[in-house]
C-alpha cells in the first residue's frame, strides 16, 4: 500500500499547492474534500470490516518430517466486499519451543477468501498456529484497520513409525509378562498361596489340614496367572533430534503393546518439577491423546528424569513392567 | 531470489444487472461533468437539455458496446465509427460554425480572465439560435468518442487513473486562468473520481463487490459533496490566511532563488556581474508601461521607530529620452566629480574635478536638519528585501548614515544605495521630520561639498529633450493662465503670494520658489490629467510625456512623475524621476509591503539642503513624502495602505508575473520575459533525461566488461554484478560462484563458454531483478544505481 499511501500524498500536497495558488472556493473546497476523503474511506470499510472473521483449521496430524498445512478461511456475513487482507500468523512446536511467524495476504473474492498455510514439521511437537494480528486497509488503501477475532488451531506432528524388537519380559510367561493374581471368587486351580484367615472367607477355602497344624486358620487362595501391567516411561527433555527418537520408539512400543492386546501406561516426569503424568493407553486414539497432552509440554534440553521419581503404579496390580525409552534402545523389565 | 507477490489476476469481465447501473451512472457522470464543466466555464453558447439528452444516449451507447464480449467488439465500433464520420461529413458546415463559436467563447474567456485585450467574435452575422445549434452540434460530435473512451476506462478496464487523466483537462483548462467551472458539472465529475478511487482496490480482485461497493459509494460520495458545499457556503468564502502567508513566502524564496540562480555570481548569473555589490541599472522603460497588475506578494519588511507614512526611496533616475528614465552616464561622474579625496588633488588631475569629501548628496537633508535640531531624536529603520529589485536598498528620507557608517551596502553615485551580496537585511538611521522650510542649513564643512555638487546638478538635472519641448510648453502656458486668470487652488494662491510677496520685500525664495512650483506643477497635472491606473500603453513613437499631457491625459505615478519631473526642469528646477515603495506604519512598528506598494515620485534640488522629495500623483495628494513620518507612536489607523487606484488590483486572476523586477519601471511595469527562463524547463528536460543516460551508461560499461578480451576478468565482472544484484534479492548460482574462484585464483585462463556462461547469468539475474522490484526499487535500482 506504499504506492497508495505515496498517491495520496502527492494528492494532498497537490491540493495545498492548489490552495495556495488558486485564490477561489474551488481551492479550499478540494483540499477539505481531500482531507475528508480517507474518513469517509474509513466509514465505508468499516461494514465488510466488522462483518468478516478469520478462521484457522488445520489439515490433520502429519508424520514428522512432512509439511503441516493448515487453512485460513475468511468468512463475510454481509455484502460489502473487502479489501486484500494481510494476515500475520505465528506457530510454534509446543515440545521443541520453536517458533516462527509468516505474512499471508488474503484476496477476497466476493468477500471470501481461503488460503492453505503450509509449514514445515522437521520434529515431533504439537504445532500451534495462531493468528497474531489481521489487517485490512481502508478502501484508499491508506490506513490499516484491524479485523475482529483471533484464530488459533493446533495439529500433531507424530512420530515416525521404528522397528522396535518386543522386549522378552513379554514374552516369557513366568518370568515377566504374566503375574499370579488371586482369583475372584476362588475355586479350584493348581496354583495358591496360603495366607491367614479374613473374617469373610469362604469356608471351604480353609486348609484345614495346615490350620490345625499351625493351630490357627489358615486360607488356601486360589491363583491364576494374569498379565502384568506396563509402564511406558521416557524422559521429557532432550534436543529435539533425540526426542523425536524417544517419540519413534515409544510410540513404536505402545503400538506393538496394543497390537498384542496389553494395556499399558506412558508416564513422563515433568523436566521442571518432576511431577509424573500417567496416562493410560488402551488404543490408537488414547494414544494420540497421550501424545497430545505430551507434545503440548516444552520439552527443554536438560531436565529432571522420570527415573529418579516414584512411578505411578496402579493399585491392585501386581509388580509392573517397566520399560524406559531412550533414543538409543528400550531398558527394563520387571522393576 | 524473492519474489515479489504476484498481482491479483483481474477476474473476468462478466456484466451484471447491478454493475451495468453502476458503471452506467458512472459513466453518466463523468460525461456530463466534463463537458458541461468546460461548456460552462468557457461560457459557450450551448443548449445544455440537449447535450444532457446527448450523455444519456452516449452512455447508452457506450455501455451496451463494451458490455459485449471482446470478439463482437469489432462489429459495433465499426458501425458507430462509421455513422460518427457520416455525421460529421454531413454537419461540416454547422460543426465548422460550432468551432467559430466555442473559439470565441474560449478566447473570450481567456481574454477576459486574464486582462487582454484579444476578443473576438465571430464575422459572420447569425442568429444565436444558429451559433447555440451549431456549437451543440459540435460539442455532441466530440461526446461520441469521448464516452466510448470513458466507457472503456469505467466498465472495462476499470481504472481510476485513466479516467481521471481522461477527464481532467476538462476543468482544468478554465482553472488555469482562474475560471471556476459550473458547480453542478464540476461536482459530478469530482464525485466520479472519488467513487472510481474509493473502489478501485477492491475492483482489483472482486468485480462484484466492487460494483456492490459503487452503488454504496455513489451515493456516501454524493452525500459528502453535498454536505461540504452546505458547510462551506460560497458566498461567504474567505481564502484562508495561511495560503496568503504561504504564497507570500514562496513568490519571496522564488524570487530569491531567481536571484541566486541568474542574478550576480549565482551558477545562471550568465549576465551577472562579478563586483561585491548588485547590479542595478538604473533604467525604467515606460515604454511599456500598460495597466497595472499586482500580485499582492510581500517584496519588503519593515521595522521601524517612524509611524505613518513613508518613502522607501529606491533609485532615481536623471536623464530622460522619450521612452525611458535612465542614469546619468558614468563617464559624467567621473569626469564632473569626485566623491571622495579634496579639490586639491583633484587639480594636479588634467581634468578639474570637484571633491564632496566624502559626503553623500542623500545625506545632505538630514546633515543639515541634524545641524538645526541636534537633540532631535533619530529612528532607526530596518529594512528586508525579500522580493523587490534585489539592486537596490530602499531606505526612508533623510537618512543619517553616510558612506562609510553603512554595512553591506554602499551609494551609488547620487542615485541609490546599492546592496551588497548576500545581505538582504540593512538597517539605516534617519533624522524624522526634515523641513527644507525650517531654516536648517547645513554644518560647515559640507557647505564646500554641497556647493560642488549644486553645480553638478545644475549642470546634469535641467536637461528636457527637444520632443517634449512643444508639450512642456503647452503646459506652461496653462499653468500661467491657471495662475494669472482663475485658480484658487491652494499651490496657485501660494505661488502668487510668493511672487508678489518675495519681489516686495526681497526675501530670499531659493526653496521657498522651488517648492511652490513643484506644487504648482503637482496641481496642475491633477487637473490636467486623470489618474487611470488601467492606462494602456503608450503608442509606439510617441513620447511618453507629450502623449500623456497632450494626448490621453490619463496615467498613473509613472506617467504623472515623469511629466512633473520635465516640468520642472523647463521650469529651471533640478529634477530627477524617484522610483520606490509607500509604506503606511502601523503601531506596531512592522509591515510587511506588498507590491503594489510600489510608487514612483519626483526628487527637487534645493540649494544649501539637498534633494526633496515632491509627491505629483493624484492618487496620492497631500503626500508630503519627506516629512510624513513620525517618530511618535501616535494612533496611526493606517495599518493597512489607503485605498487607492494603484495599490488595488482589480483581480487576482491576472497576477503579473514576477513583479519584484519591475521596480526599474515604478514597479508597475510588466516584466519583459527574461531569456534565461528556459534554462530551468532546459535543466528539468535535461534531469529527466538524465535518468535514462544513466542507465544506458551502465548498461554500456557492464557489457563491455563483459566483453573485455581478459575472460577471467570479465567472470569477475559479472560476479560483482551478481554481487550487487544480491542485495536486490538475487541469488548467486553456485557454478557462477566457482567459476569467479577459479577466474581469481587458477593459473588458467577460462573459455569463451565459461565467460558467455557467466555474463548470461548476470543479464538474466537482472532481469529477474528488475521484473521482481516494486516500482520504487525498480526506480532506484535501473536509474540511480544503472544495475538493471
Amino acid at each position: 500500500m506504499l504506492h497508495r499511501r505515496i498517491s495520496y500524498a502527492a494528492l494532498l500536497l497537490a491540493a495545498v499547492v492548489f490552495q495556495i495558488f488558486f485564490r477561489f472556493y474551488l481551492s479550499t473546497f478540494t483540499l477539505v474534500l481531500v482531507v475528508l476523503l480517507p474518513v469517509l474511506s474509513v466509514l465505508l470499510s468499516l461494514p465488510a470490516l466488522l462483518g468478516s472473521s478469520l478462521r484457522l483449521t488445520p489439515e490433520g496430524n502429519v508424520p514428522r518430517g512432512g509439511e503441516a498445512r493448515f487453512t485460513l478461511t475468511l468468512e463475510r456475513k454481509n455484502l460489502f466486499p473487502l479489501p486484500p487482507v494481510k494476515v500475520r500468523l505465528i506457530w510454534s512446536n509446543q515440545l521443541t519451543g520453536e517458533t516462527g511467524g509468516l505474512v499471508c495476504h488474503l484476496l477476497p473474492q466476493d468477500g471470501k477468501a481461503q488460503l492453505s498455510i503450509p509449514l514445515s514439521a522437521p520434529h515431533c511437537g504439537r504445532l500451534v498456529c495462531a493468528v497474531k494480528s489481521a489487517w485490512v486497509c481502508d478502501l484508499l488503501g491508506l490506513f490499516p484497520l484491524p479485523l475482529p477475532g483471533k484464530a488459533r488451531a493446533a495439529l500433531l506432528s507424530l512420530p515416525l513409525p521404528a522397528e522396535v524388537p518386543a522386549p522378552d519380559e513379554l514374552e516369557a510367561p513366568r518370568s515377566g509378562g504374566v503375574v499370579l493374581k488371586p482369583r475372584p471368587g476362588g475355586g479350584p486351580g493348581e496354583d495358591y498361596d496360603l495366607r491367614d484367615y479374613r473374617p469373610g472367607d469362604p469356608l471351604r477355602s480353609i486348609h484345614w489340614k495346615l490350620s490345625s497344624k499351625k493351630d490357627e486358620l489358615v486360607v488356601r487362595e486360589t491363583l491364576e496367572p494374569r498379565q502384568a501391567e506396563v509402564i511406558l516411561t521416557y524422559d521429557h527433555f532432550g534436543p529435539p533430534e533425540e526426542l523425536d527418537q524417544v517419540f519413534d520408539r515409544l510410540a513404536a512400543l505402545s503400538r506393538l503393546l496394543l497390537d498384542k492386546g496389553r494395556t499399558h501406561h506412558i508416564q513422563w516426569a515433568a523436566p521442571a518439577s518432576g511431577e509424573v503424568t500417567d496416562r493410560a493407553v488402551d488404543s490408537e486414539r488414547t494414544l494420540l491423546a497421550c501424545l497430545d497432552i505430551a507434545f503440548s509440554m516444552e520439552a527443554p534440553p536438560a531436565g529432571r528424569s522420570i527415573l529418579d521419581e516414584a512411578l505411578k503404579v496402579p493399585p491392585s496390580a501386581g509388580p509392573p513392567l517397566h520399560f524406559h525409552v531412550t533414543a538409543q534402545d528400550v531398558k527394563g523389565g520387571r522393576r | 531470489m524473492k519474489k515479489r507477490a504476484p498481482r491479483p489476476k483481474r477476474p473476468p469481465f462478466r456484466p451484471t444487472p447491478a454493475s451495468v447501473v453502476g458503471d452506467g451512472i458512472l459513466l453518466f457522470l463523468s460525461l456530463y461533468g466534463t463537458v458541461l464543466s468546460f461548456t460552462s466555464a468557457f461560457s459557450a453558447q450551448v443548449w445544455p437539455p440537449l447535450l444532457l439528452a446527448g450523455c444519456v444516449v452516449y452512455t447508452a451507447v457506450s455501455l451496451l458496446t463494451w458490455s459485449l464480449p471482446r470478439r463482437w467488439w469489432a462489429f459495433p465500433l465499426a458501425v458507430i465509427a462509421g455513422l460518427w464520420g457520416l455525421g460529421l461529413w454531413k454537419l461540416r458546415e454547422l460543426l465548422v460554425l460550432g468551432e467559430i463559436s466555442l473559439r470565441c467563447s474560449v478566447v473570450n474567456t481567456f481574454c477576459t480572465s486574464l486582462g487582454l485585450d484579444g476578443f473576438i467574435q465571430p464575422i459572420a452575422q447569425l442568429p444565436d439560435s444558429t451559433w447555440v445549434l451549431c456549437a451543440t452540434v459540435l460539442v455532441l460530435a466530440v461526446m461520441l468518442p469521448l464516452s466510448l473512451l470513458l466507457g472503456l476506462a469505467i466498465q472495462r478496464a476499470r481504472s481510476f487513473w485513466v479516467t481521471f487523466w481522461v477527464t481532467l483537462p476538462f476543468p482544468l483548462a478554465p482553472i488555469c486562468i482562474s475560471v471556476t467551472p459550473a458547480w453542478l458539472p464540476l461536482t459530478a465529475l469530482i464525485l466520479v473520481w472519488c467513487t472510481m478511487g474509493l473502489t478501485s482496490l477492491v475492483g482489483r480482485q472482486d468485480r462484484k463487490g466492487a460494483t456492490r461497493l459503487t452503488l454504496a459509494v455513489l451515493p456516501a460520495g454524493a452525500l459528502l459533496l453535498a454536505l461540504l458545499t452546505a458547510a462551506m457556503p460560497r458566498e461567504s468564502y474567505q481564502r484562508p490566511k495561511w495560503a496568503d502567508t504561504a504564497l507570500d513566502d514562496l513568490s519571496n524564496w522564488a524570487t530569491h532563488l531567481d536571484i541566486a540562480l541568474f542574478q550576480g555570481n549565482g551558477p545562471f548569473g550568465l549576465w551577472g556581474g562579478g563586483g561585491s555589490l548588485s547590479n542595478a541599472d538604473g533604467e525604467v522603460d515606460l515604454s511599456h508601461a500598460g495597466p497595472l497588475g499586482f500580485s499582492g506578494r510581500t517584496v519588503l519588511e519593515v521595522e521601524t521607530d517612524l509611524r505613518g507614512r513613508i518613502y522607501l526611496r529606491g533609485f532615481s533616475s536623471a536623464v530622460y529620452n522619450g521612452g525611458s528614465w535612465a542614469p546619468l552616464d558614468q563617464a559624467i561622474y567621473d569626469s564632473e566629480i569626485q566623491w571622495g579625496g579634496d579639490d586639491l588633488s583633484a587639480a594636479v588631475s588634467s581634468i578639474y574635478r570637484p571633491s564632496m569629501h566624502g559626503y553623500q548628496p542623500m545625506n545632505f537633508p538630514a546633515l543639515a536638519d541634524r545641524a538645526e535640531f541636534p537633540d532631535k531624536e533619530y529612528a532607526k529603520v530596518t529594512v528586508r528585501n525579500v522580493g523587490a529589485d534585489p539592486g537596490y536598498v530602499y531606505t526612508p528620507y533623510h537618512i543619517l548614515s553616510q558612506p562609510n557608517e553603512l554595512g553591506g551596502a554602499a551609494f551609488v553615485n547620487d542615485s541609490y544605495i546599492a546592496r551588497q551580496e548576500d545581505v538582504w537585511t540593512h538597517s539605516v538611521y534617519v533624522q524624522p521630520d526634515c523641513d527644507p522650510m525650517a531654516g536648517a542649513e547645513l554644518p560647515g564643512d559640507a557647505e564646500g561639498p554641497e556647493k560642488n555638487y549644486r553645480i553638478f546638478v545644475q549642470r546634469n538635472y535641467l536637461d528636457v529633450p527637444e520632443e517634449s519641448m512643444d508639450a512642456l510648453a503647452l503646459a506652461m502656458q496653462e499653468i500661467a493662465l491657471e495662475t494669472y486668470y482663475g485658480s484658487d487652488k491652494p499651490a496657485y494662491q501660494e505661488y502668487r503670494d510668493l511672487v508678489e510677496n518675495g519681489y516686495v520685500v526681497g526675501m530670499d525664495s531659493s526653496r521657498t520658489l522651488p517648492l511652490a512650483l513643484a506644487h504648482v506643477v503637482a496641481a496642475y497635472l491633477e487637473d490636467a490629467a486623470e489618474y487611470n491606473p488601467d492606462t494602456p500603453v503608450t503608442p509606439e513613437g510617441e513620447d511618453f510625456v507629450s502623449y500623456f499631457l497632450t494626448e490621453s491625459r490619463e496615467g498613473y505615478c509613472m506617467h504623472f512623475a515623469s511629466a512633473a519631473t520635465l516640468m520642472l526642469r523647463y521650469l529651471g528646477i533640478p529634477a530627477r524621476y524617484v522610483v520606490g515603495y509607500v509604506v503606511d506604519v502601523p503601531a506596531s512598528g512592522k509591515v510587511k509591503v506588498p507590491d503594489s506598494a510600489a510608487h514612483a515620485w519626483v526628487e527637487i534640488y534645493l540649494e544649501g539642503y539637498g534633494w526633496e522629495p515632491i509627491e505629483v500623483t493624484p492618487a496620492y495628494a497631500g503626500g508630503t513624502p519627506g516629512q510624513s513620518a513620525t517618530v511618535e507612536a501616535t494612533p496611526t489607523p493606517t495599518a493597512t495602505p489607503k485605498p487607492s487606484a494603484t495599490a488595488a488590483p482589480t483581480t487576482s486572476a491576472a497576477p503579473t508575473p514576477t513583479p519584484s523586477h519591475t521596480p526599474g519601471a515604478g514597479g508597475q511595469t510588466a516584466r519583459k520575459l527574461d531569456p534565461r527562463v528556459i534554462l530551468i524547463p532546459l535543466a528539468v528536460v535535461l534531469i529527466f533525461l538524465a535518468f535514462p543516460a544513466r542507465r544506458g551508461l551502465g548498461r554500456l560499461r557492464r557489457e563491455k566488461r563483459f566483453k573485455q578480451e581478459n575472460t577471467n576478468r570479465a567472470v569477475i565482472a559479472a560476479y560483482l554484478q551478481l554481487k550487487r544484484l544480491e542485495k536486490w534479492g538475487c541469488e548467486m548460482p553456485e557454478e557462477i560462484f566457482e567459476l569467479a574462484k577459479k577466474a581469481k585464483f587458477s593459473p588458467h585462463t577460462l573459455t569463451e563458454e565459461e565467460r558467455a556462461q557467466a555474463a548470461d547469468a548476470a543479464r538474466a539475474a537482472a532481469a529477474r531483478v528488475d521484473k521482481a522490484l516494486p516500482w520504487y526499487k525498480k526506480f532506484w535500482c535501473r536509474y540511480i544505481l544503472g544495475l538493471c
